[in-house]
């Protein structure tokens, strides 16, 4: 199998198409680009394209990933430079590599990035801010409720779920954070309701931001449990 | 800037990736002073707008020369356009998100009757006055074209200049004038003057229009000699070296008809009674199969779609339609493109393409007999016999089909409830054909859809005299119809008659009606081809209040009448109408004119040729 693993990025008002327009605007790019791909067998033949973590409308990322499968090799280098007449304005490929056989990319992610700022009603100082999170981290549980399928409230706690908050900078009314979250098979967890708990628990001044924050990076994890890229695993 | 502060508000809205622009092929432009400004009007939402053929190719037309800019617009969504008008933000342009006012020219393509509140909507957004008369030398000209241009006299008051027939070449006609406009600058008056010396075009302030009593019309004509009394559309002479687009604007949000599209003739041979595009689109011009496979094979080189449709009316019946289907599939399986077709006609052709086509991709199945009985058929002149029906269902069920839908139309012409009994027993006749299948070839249940529409006479058809049947009598026969399917595997559906109501009055209507369509709009009509906004009670009153009857419009009318749309010349000639119409009250059949002339005279006054 050539299957071939390309990080992206997803800003500006590309940030607005849904996955599944994505995912349509990506198999037309390859298509044009006259990529070989493999498709699936059938009367709809699809191409094997993968995704890593599926993004909200309105969230941009500085990094996802995805993986094609191809029938042949095509040089990196040279999708990388030439892309550019194929490529919808804020949708780059920005790296490349190869790999023979992967576990699918969304089994393999683990956690992921965000930049998250929220606007609060009065001015906060820093180190006010620095308090908060600390006592909020220090939490022994962060639980919310929520209805399950079967229409029964459950409590949940995202605590576990929350890997680092750090503050980046308070100015006047804005709160900027960076956030390190649980992504994937082993759990998911959403900056807004990281920060929607942050709000209520901290009886913070603010509004609950909605999905205006921004992906930094994916990660997977390996065997010691340390953090790595997605082209490493 | 106007776009900083939209792209700030997507984030509010349903769907917003159908407001951000800027999609694969789309067009940006150097505006200077010498640019034209165009915006190209699609008075319906996105996904509707994007998915008409014609708007692709005249936004080529126009991007296609230097110094005219053409940008798009459609209809926001009530949510959007809630917060725009909120926010104190005009409508934009696709393109650059400029102000649709900037514009120097705004073109409305007029697909449907039912879009005409929205026309008003968008004008209405920009601060732009609605009425002809009450613009000013600022504001954009607004021209309009598209089949319902045939009948332009329901929006003449706001519609500065209308564009009758194909857009091809007078759009660059057009643009040349603009351009001395500009040039010299023309007031709006000395410019529409000219252009309505352009073969073609109709320029409804130098018209005038009397009526009688009764509300017929007495006299219509040209306020003076030097503007023509009929206006005869255009047409493309050689479909082979006529324009035609390759970098399709790919749209990220699923629209209607989301995949690539190529043309391959226009016009139609059928001749059926019912049909406005049959007969306003004649003569027949076919492209070679050589040109549409060529054609074909650039646009999916330039837009990755995955799927290519063949356009036209009655797509089958393109001289060498087999051939070029089977070579468009041989060309394109390779690279895993699906090949589809729209609505067939249900014969034998059909069968040997669809097995074809079924090799790459398996499609649902619409067949459209338009009527019930055998002399209904005839009547409108749909040459389906009941045996064709029978031998094309029972052989795409035995290919493996389980699923199809059947058109019909309500409210024909001579219609009985005999005729009405035929579209059950048709549903019936197919669920027992699917029966009659071997049990190793049949996968579940079948499922049979009769859907019927409620038929509206257009302009310029055979039909165009008869009396639209009255929402009560669609309403019996709706229900009569609905009481008598009791086939558990046949759906029905059918339209509301009220819509249709609303199509039939402005399909056939006069210039009295522009002030009832902006006291509607002033009233909150808007998307009214739209079930969620269609609101019958505020247009029941914005007629009341100008004491106008539906009747008025819907009526059956006498041969000698003066129609609202006798000055435009379609190439058709009156006589042949009123003929077929003759034969069609006696369900006597005109063949298919194709080598077989039946003189409705479009080669003698239109192109001067054998067709």
């Amino acid at each position: 199998m050539i299957i071939l693993r390309l990080k992206y990025k997803k800003e500006q008002n590309m940030k607005f198409l849904s996955h599944l327009e994505l995912i349509k605007t990506v198999e037309r790019i390859f298509r044009r680009m006259q990529l070989p791909m493999v498709f699936s067998q059938g009367f709809s033949p699809k191409p094997k394209i993968n995704y890593a973590a599926p993004l909200p409308v309105g969230v941009s990322s500085e990094c996802d990933y995805l993986d094609v499968e191809l029938t042949e090799k095509i040089d990196i280098k040279e999708l990388i430079e030439t892309q550019g007449p194929y490529m919808p304005k804020g949708l780059t490929f920005v790296e490349g590599k190869y790999f023979d056989k992967t576990k699918s990319l969304m089994s393999i992610v683990t956690d992921s990035a965000y930049l998250v700022e929220i606007e609060t009603q009065v001015a906060y100082e820093k180190a006010q801010v620095e308090d908060l999170v600390s006592k909020f981290l220090g939490m022994e549980t962060i639980e919310y409720q929520k209805l399950n399928k079967k229409k029964k409230l459950k409590t949940i706690d995202i605590k576990p779920l929350i890997q680092a908050v750090d503050l980046l900078a308070v100015q006047d009314k804005k709160i900027i954070f960076k956030v390190l979250v649980t992504t994937g098979s082993n759990g998911n967890l959403k900056p807004e309701k990281l920060m929607e708990l942050f709000i209520e628990k901290m009886a913070v001044d603010a509004v609950p931001m909605k999905e205006q924050y921004k992906r930094l990076s994916l990660y997977a994890r390996d065997k010691n449990n340390k953090l790595i890229d997605l082209f490493e695993v | 800037m106007l776009k900083n502060k939209i792209d700030a508000l997507l984030y509010q809205v349903e769907k917003p990736s159908r407001y951000i622009g800027d999609e694969i092929n789309s067009v940006n432009k150097k505006i200077t002073e010498e640019t034209i400004r165009y915006g190209f009007c699609f008075p319906d939402v996105y996904e509707v707008g994007m998915s008409h053929l014609g708007s692709h190719i005249l936004y080529g037309v126009l991007n296609n020369i230097d110094d005219v800019f053409c940008e798009r617009v459609y209809s926001p969504w009530g949510d959007f356009e809630e917060i725009l008008r909120r926010e104190g933000l005009p409508l934009f342009t696709m393109e650059t998100k400029s102000d649709i006012k900037e514009m120097d020219i705004l073109n409305f393509t007029l697909q449907y009757e039912l879009s005409y509140t929205n026309i008003l909507n968008i004008l209405d957004m920009s601060s732009i006055p609605l009425r002809s008369k009450d613009r000013g030398e600022e504001d954009p000209i607004i021209m309009a074209g598209g089949p319902c241009a045939y009948n332009p006299e329901p929006i003449a008051e706001i519609i500065d200049f209308f564009s009758i027939g194909e857009g091809e070449e007078v759009m660059i006609e057009i643009m040349d004038l603009m351009r001395e406009k500009k040039a010299h600058k023309w007031t709006k008056d000395e410019f529409l003057s000219r252009v309505a010396k352009v073969e073609g075009i109709y320029v409804p302030k130098f018209y005038q229009v009397t009526y009688n009593e009764d509300d017929t019309i007495a006299s219509f004509g040209p306020i003076s000699q030097e503007y023509p009394a009929f206006i005869q559309k255009r047409i493309i002479e050689d479909m082979n070296t006529a324009y035609y687009p390759s970098e399709f604007i790919v749209p990220y949000t699923d629209i209607v008809h989301d995949r690539a599209m190529v043309e391959i003739f226009r016009g139609c041979t059928r001749g059926c009674r019912f049909c406005q595009a049959g007969m306003i689109y004649r003569p027949i011009r076919e492209k070679s199969k050589e040109v549409i496979v060529e054609t074909a094979k650039k646009i999916i080189e330039k837009t990755g779609y995955e799927e290519l449709s063949l356009t036209s009316l009655s797509t089958l019946d393109h001289t060498d339609i087999k051939d070029t289907i089977f070579k468009l599939i041989e060309e394109q399986s390779k690279d895993k493109v699906g090949v589809s077709l729209p609505s067939l006609r249900l014969d034998d052709l059909a069968i040997d393409v669809l097995h074809e086509i079924q090799k790459i991709r398996k499609t649902g199945l619409t067949f459209a007999p338009e009527a019930g009985s055998q002399r209904l058929r005839d009547v409108i002149n749909k040459g389906v016999t009941e045996e064709d029906l029978e031998k094309t269902l029972s052989q795409i069920f035995n290919s493996g089909w389980k699923r199809v839908k059947l058109y019909f139309m309500m409210g024909l012409p001579t219609e009985t409830f005999e005729d009405l009994d035929g579209i059950n027993d048709l549903g019936n006749k197919a669920t027992y054909l699917y029966k009659q299948v071997p049990a190793e070839i049949r996968k579940g249940a079948v499922s049979v859809t009769l859907s019927t529409a409620c038929f509206v006479p257009k302009a310029f058809t055979p039909f165009q005299w008869f009396e639209q049947n009255s929402i009560e009598t669609f309403r019996e026969k709706q229900f009569y119809l609905k009481d008598k399917i009791t086939n558990k595997k046949v759906k029905f559906n059918y339209h509301d008659a009220k819509t249709s109501m609303l199509e039939g009055v402005f399909a056939r209507g006069d210039r009295r009606l522009n002030e009832v369509l902006i006291t509607a709009f002033e009233m909150g009509c808007k998307f009214d081809g739209w079930a969620e906004y269609f609101d019958y009670d505020k247009w029941l009153a914005a007629f009341e209040k100008h004491g106008i009857k539906f009747e008025t419009y819907t009526r059956g009318r006498a041969y000698d009448e003066i129609l609202p749309w006798d000055f435009i010349d379609v190439g058709v000639r009156k006589d042949f109408l009123i003929r077929e119409y003759e034969k069609s009250i006696k369900a006597e059949v005109t063949p298919d004119c194709r080598g077989n002339c039946v003189g409705c005279g479009i080669n003698i006054d239109l192109i001067g040729r054998d067709c």
